[in-house]
């Protein structure tokens, strides 16, 4: 929770500061931002590959359990595909990339804004967010009517850390390495996913 | 980020190596978002729609849940039913 209010803190910081008459476009914020972004990446790949809890889970892992990131790939891209039949404000690719941020704001958005934009990130960001909040607030609802790999699948990346608790409580703690293996997967796939989805449409 | 990975597989035999570099993915997430919220506060078409921007968002996360609940519970009858 910290850290989200952090994140929210910086990001209104900088939309704050947008608004003080500078000279902003000498900053070249685009390149900041990919250099920047690269360097994210590097540290993204340096936690995964130093956490002691990684390589535990991944030897009591069992192949089936690879289903549950399968499922919210495909559920997420379900509903994507969906909306993209009901609505038109938003370009195909850009609603599947902000659905690829499988409920990882910060990464997503700041991997759209260099592909599409400012206006898409902003949506990625809060879609994202939302999709964290709506897992906390209604778990108990979706794992009632849905199953108990339902809340992991709704938390998408962020079954990991923070939707963990909530998915344990209320799915049982057999879920639990599940949920983190879901988290760990979609994490790792969520540059690649929006790289691909860009290159590809 | 698979470089990452695999040097910090290796270097994850030194102490506190992994929080370390956890604290300092979080600190760049800062400045990434800060540099986003430039982006933003300096884009006067963004700044104009915000609340049509706000309602998309919504319907989108609504969307990507409903499909995911919708089919973790076909492969939770299927895959996991006896389980539990």
């Amino acid at each position: 929770m910290k850290a989200s209010l952090a994140i929210a803190f910086f990001f209104v910081l900088g939309i704050l500061m947008g608004q003080v008459n500078l000279d902003w476009e000498n900053l070249y914020i685009p390149d900041l931002m990919q250099y920047t972004l690269y360097l994210l990446m590097l540290f993204v790949g340096l936690s995964f590959g130093s956490d002691p809890r990684i390589r535990d889970i991944l030897k009591s892992a069992k192949p089936r359990m690879l289903l549950i990131p399968l499922t919210t790939i495909v559920g997420t891209f379900a509903g994507i595909a969906l909306y993209n039949l009901l609505f038109s404000e938003i370009a195909p690719a850009d609603a599947f990339a902000i659905g690829a941020g499988f409920g990882y704001y910060s990464l997503s958005s700041i991997l759209i804004a260099e592909f599409s934009g400012s206006e898409i990130a902003i949506i990625a960001l809060l879609s994202n967010v939302i999709r964290e909040l709506l897992t906390l607030i209604f778990a108990p609802q979706i794992a009632k009517y849905f199953g108990k790999i339902a809340p992991i699948a709704s938390g998408g990346a962020t079954s990991m850390d923070t939707t963990l608790p909530v998915i344990v409580r209320v799915s049982g703690k057999e879920y639990l390495i599940m949920s983190l293996l879901n988290g760990i997967i979609l994490t790792i796939s969520v540059p690649f996913i929006i790289s691909f989805i860009y290159n590809t449409f | 980020m698979v470089i990452g990975a695999g040097f910090g597989f290796v270097l994850s035999n030194f102490r506190n190596f992994n929080s370390i570099s956890e604290k300092s993915t979080s600190y760049i997430i800062y400045i990434l978002l800060f540099f986003m919220g430039l982006g933003v506060g300096t884009n006067k078409e963004i700044m104009d729609n915000f609340q049509s921007i706000g309602l998309q968002s919504l319907i989108i996360s609504l969307f990507s849940i409903a499909g995911s609940v919708v089919v973790s519970a076909i492969v939770f009858k299927i895959f996991f039913k006896n389980e539990s």
